[in-house]
């Protein structure tokens, strides 16, 4: 399960996404973390996954649309941990500035090896009898059109090396549901269905495409929720607990690893087991 | 980063268990190599990973048995670090017939042995886990227990029972942090797989996004993703290693 607050304007999310550098023939991998900072969260997943990419080795890029504070931030601290950051603004709905930043990062460093398809898109949180089709389209246009303006523009880059990584962020609610959250569980899912179609297409140049699907996790998007009902979420989970950020992003990066060579087109729920998908 | 962990293989004599045993130690982890009647191939993957400074032995011991079984926790017992990893691997001979031909006894036999394994080694070794509160168990599955191909019904129908049994370990354990999960291979170019004619392995490869058929070492590496530390919060999950064919 994975609930989140409405978000009201584009300045309270910040999408993200990340890129892996590798040197070739290098030993230490460096990655390019295009990273989030969703809703300025100083505990999201894109932040967390930016930290832990940044400690293997990687160059991170941190992308925001409206809060750069958020996103100095999270730069500042992975350069204070001895780790390399930088941050670009673009909004990862709009084709032209996702092909700027993915220019930008091509002709600094050359080459680009890892997508993560973070990008925590607003959603109305209602029940289906009282939505409007367009409140329910905004979420389904946002979350598909950054899948697909990204996709396009990474993969010919990471094309050129025959290697390419890219994980989309997924959700447990895109195969089981909970109240309100039709537009989000229904975007994720289609966003699971897109991660395969990129995997059968992709996979003859070297790209592999996986989703990594949180649940429950505790972050600034879901502190609105009641302590016994998050309590609850914990009391029904085989690890006894709520998912912190780090779990995510520690599965994140694995996908993003060598190790994960041949596994393509799969979804890897991270709920503690709370629901086997 | 498997420092001061035991990892049991299953059947680490050759194939699939072999790359796995190897990929373990190369990660830091001591090595039970078990096998069946292999002793030769055991000893190799044992002498392979000493002299790249590794720690293994191996540990003969017929997993469908309670007693060898039994006799095999008693031995991991004995070693410095705790068993924390174990890998349910070892191959359960079964036949390759069409159904109409296929007798009950050539089929529950092979149903009967992936669980009777699954089952006395998960409780074997989870008893031995439980007081650390820590465990990582990955269970070899099979591609076939989601999709069909014709005589392979034994073989499809235990590993999807094998791959429901993951999830109700990973349900029971989870409470005394031991996670359950279960790697499933496509095609792999084992020893196993080698009667496979030239042409069926073409057609696959084909139909593979990513253009060829699996190596041991990439679902070796499968595991290794799942028994390390980043994957503490993943428990229940299967998770396909097969180049992407659907």
């Amino acid at each position: 399960m994975r609930l989140h607050k409405v978000r009201r304007t584009q300045d309270h999310w910040g999408p993200g996404l990340g890129f892996q550098m590798r040197k070739p023939g290098g030993e230490r991998w460096r990655w390019h973390v295009y990273g989030a900072t969703r809703f300025g969260d100083r505990r999201g997943i894109g932040r967390a996954t930016a930290s832990l990419l940044a400690k293997q080795g990687a160059v991170v890029v941190i992308n925001f649309v409206a809060r750069q504070d958020a996103a100095e931030d999270a730069a500042r601290a992975i350069r204070a941990d001895g780790g390399q950051a930088v941050v670009m603004q673009g909004d990862v709905r709009s084709r032209e500035q996702v092909e700027d930043i993915i220019a930008k990062i091509d002709g600094r460093w050359g080459r680009l090896d890892i997508l993560i398809n973070n990008a925590g898109m607003p959603f109305v949180r209602k029940p289906l009898r009282d939505m409007a089709w367009a409140e329910f389209q905004q979420k389904l246009d946002d979350e598909m059109k950054a899948a697909f303006v990204l996709t396009q523009a990474v993969t010919p880059v990471m094309a050129r090396h025959h290697y390419g990584r890219i994980v989309y962020v997924g959700s447990g609610l895109s195969k089981h549901t909970a109240p309100d959250m039709a537009a989000h569980g229904t975007a994720k899912a289609a966003l699971t269905q897109f991660a395969r179609y990129v995997a059968a297409e992709y996979g003859p140049v070297g790209i592999t495409a996986n989703v990594v699907s949180p649940g429950m996790v505790h972050t600034e998007a879901t502190a609105f929720q009641p302590q016994n009902f998050l309590d609850r979420v914990a009391a029904m989970t085989p690890l006894g607990r709520i998912a912190e950020p780090d779990d995510v992003a520690r599965a994140i990066v694995m996908y993003a690893s060598r190790d994960s060579g041949f596994i393509t087109g799969t979804y890897i729920p991270v709920n503690g087991g709370s629901s086997m998908e | 980063m498997l420092n001061g962990q035991l990892a049991l293989v299953t059947g680490g004599g050759r194939g699939i268990g072999r790359a796995t045993a190897l990929a373990l130690a190369s990660r830091g982890a001591a090595v039970a190599v078990n096998y069946l009647s292999d002793h030769r191939a055991a000893l190799e993957v044992v002498t392979l990973i000493e002299s790249g400074g590794g720690r293994a032995f191996a540990v003969q011991a017929d997993v469908r048995r309670e007693a060898d079984v039994q006799r095999m926790m008693e031995r991991l017992c004995t070693e410095e670090v705790p068993l924390s990893i174990v890998v349910n691997n070892a191959n359960i001979p079964f036949v390759l017939k069409p159904l109409p031909d296929l007798t009950w006894s050539e089929f529950s036999q092979k149903v009967t042995w992936e669980l009777e394994a699954a089952f006395l080694l998960t409780q074997g070794a989870c008893a031995i886990m439980k007081p650390r509160h820590y465990g990582r168990l990955v269970y070899i599955g099979a591609g076939l227990a989601h999709h069909a191909a014709p005589g392979w019904s034994a073989h499809g129908v235990a590993k999807a029972a094998l791959e429901q049994f993951a999830k109700y370990v990973a349900t029971e354990y989870g409470p005394w942090g031991i996670t359950a999960n279960v790697v499933i291979p496509g095609l792999v170019q084992t020893d196993a797989s080698a009667f496979q004619p030239q042409e069926y392995r073409q057609r696959v490869i084909e139909q593979t996004p990513l253009g060829r058929i699996a190596r041991t070492e990439d679902i070796a590496g499968a595991v290794l993703m799942l028994v390390g530390e980043d994957s503490a919060f993943i428990s229940g999950a299967s998770i396909p290693v097969n180049g992407g064919i659907i």
